[in-house]
């Protein structure tokens, strides 16, 4: 039961990312910004670190693969950045003692590598010529910025449900 | 301290990387249609997307009526002004178009290249990692929707369909760098109309590019641009935007415009998928591959010769 709650909650958002989508670019002067809504593989991170890895990665795969072929046309992008991630978070958790202030940075750290993979990638086969500097100033700063919004969030989603003990909290045991 | 990867774990990476490479390699292949795996996700995904986008767009218009409520008294005040214009104008079109019709019929001419169905569609996703300019439209091939199709707002023309299935279609907007993605259209001159290709986007400006524009001919600052409907897909008249600026192509031997472009892109959620009514061919709007789209019948001939 508690196993589809969690696919519903990241269903959920993986069907609420367009929707913020809609709300971006923002044009302020001269200069376009773009806000990208990266929810899902923030809420994956957070599962990995407070539920299961396993279980994560697995998610991971299938909304990955649901992405490339319903947005982006090239399968195998997210569907291996989103498990990727989810790894990595679960196996960094497992040498640092994991509180909700450091998941969140560590989650913040880890999209931001996600926001350069891809960008690395789509430079590389000639979806864009942004140059390094327009990236870092017109998409990554104010992605993250949004991301720090919702990542905050999450973290107090997730304390609410460690409290009330509907996550397991499996650090505790390793 | 555990060991960082066990010897199966190791093989089940690597496996998954030849697969990956495989798989990303057969994806960026130009390929035409969707598999039919992909088809069903596409379908599937479109169906679920299509409700949770209901209550976003309820809010999202929400947004938009605000902003326009602010508008309101700039706006009203500009309109009152062109109002008068548009009564003498819009007289005028209607004795030009029965006129029109009337020299048609003398020289019995019934097809027109402007004539077109238009096709109504919500956008009900807009690709979120935005990496790539799409929209996906809640139509498909089940209510006519074909590859290629013109795409506009009520402001001017905002992309064409790159991919369909039988429920959704995926529009590509203007701004691509995609090297296939062309438009064949012409400025609209006083005496004459200037034709070339809209080809590209400038990322730093935000325009878009018209290409090889005949440098013999003259091009002004604030002519508009519609498509030309030369290109066989996209039918005639559609507006594109206004010349910005005018300069030299490449190898300097055409002229190259900056087009800035008519419709809104933000914000986008009715659009108007166009489907023309004369014979579509294949041209420099498609692929390039010159078949005769309405008749497919001949084309399976020729295919045979």
């Amino acid at each position: 039961m508690r196993r589809f709650l969690v696919v519903a909650a990241v269903a959920l958002l993986f069907l609420l990312e367009p929707g913020f989508a809609f709300l971006s670019p923002l044009q302020l002067g001269d200069n376009v910004y773009y806000f990208v809504p990266r929810f899902v593989i923030v809420s994956l991170i957070f599962l990995a670190t407070f539920h299961s890895k396993k279980r994560a990665i697995l998610i991971g795969l299938f909304f990955g693969v649901l992405y490339d072929v319903f947005y982006i046309n090239i399968i195998g992008l997210y569907a291996f950045v989103y498990p990727f991630l989810a790894f990595l978070a679960g196996t960094i958790m497992r040498y640092i003692r994991p509180n909700m202030i450091v998941t969140s940075i560590v989650s913040l750290l880890l999209v931001t590598v996600m926001e350069v993979i891809l960008y690395q990638f789509y430079h590389y086969i000639g979806f864009t010529t942004m140059p390094w500097a327009s990236f870092i100033q017109h998409r990554l700063l104010p992605t993250m910025l949004t991301n720090t919004l919702f990542t905050i969030l999450m973290a107090i989603v997730f304390v609410y449900l460690i409290n009330k003990r509907w996550i397991r909290n499996e650090m505790d045991t390793v | 301290m555990p060991q960082f990867f066990t010897n199966k774990k190791l093989i089940v990476l690597l496996v998954g990387i030849i697969f990956l490479v495989a798989i990303i390699s057969f994806s960026l292949s130009n390929r035409s249609n969707p598999t039919m795996p992909e088809r069903i996700i596409k379908d599937g995904v479109g169906f679920v997307q299509n409700l949770a986008s209901k209550p976003v767009a309820t809010v999202t218009s929400l947004f938009e009526d605000l902003d326009s409520l602010l508008a309101t008294y700039d706006e009203n005040k500009r309109l009152k002004a062109q109002l008068s214009d548009f009564a003498v104008t819009k007289a005028e079109l209607a004795e030009v178009k029965t006129e029109n019709e009337r020299l048609a019929a003398l020289i019995d001419k019934e097809d027109s290249l402007i004539k077109y169905d238009p096709i109504n569609a919500t956008v009900i996703a807009r690709n979120p990692d935005q990496w790539e300019e799409k929209v996906i439209v809640n139509k498909g091939t089940k209510h006519g929707v074909e590859k290629n199709m013109a795409v506009m707002t009520a402001d001017g023309l905002i992309g064409k369909v790159t991919v369909v299935t039988s429920h959704t279609a995926e529009v590509e907007l203007l701004f691509s760098n995609n090297p296939n993605y062309r438009i064949s259209s012409k400025i609209k001159g006083d005496k004459k109309d200037v034709f070339g290709l809209i080809e590209g986007y400038d990322e730093e400006r935000g325009e878009l590019l018209m290409k090889r524009i005949d440098s013999s001919l003259k091009v002004e600052k604030d002519q508009t641009v519609v498509s030309s409907g030369l290109g066989g897909i996209f039918p005639q008249g559609l507006l594109i935007g206004k010349v910005t600026e005018v300069s030299t192509d490449d190898y300097g031997l055409t002229k190259m415009a900056y087009i800035k472009p008519a419709a809104d892109f933000a914000l986008l959620d009715q659009v108007v998928i166009v489907k023309r009514e004369t014979t579509a061919i294949d041209g420099v709007d498609g692929d390039n591959t010159n078949q005769d789209l309405t008749n497919p019948s001949e084309e399976s001939e020729s295919d045979a010769k």
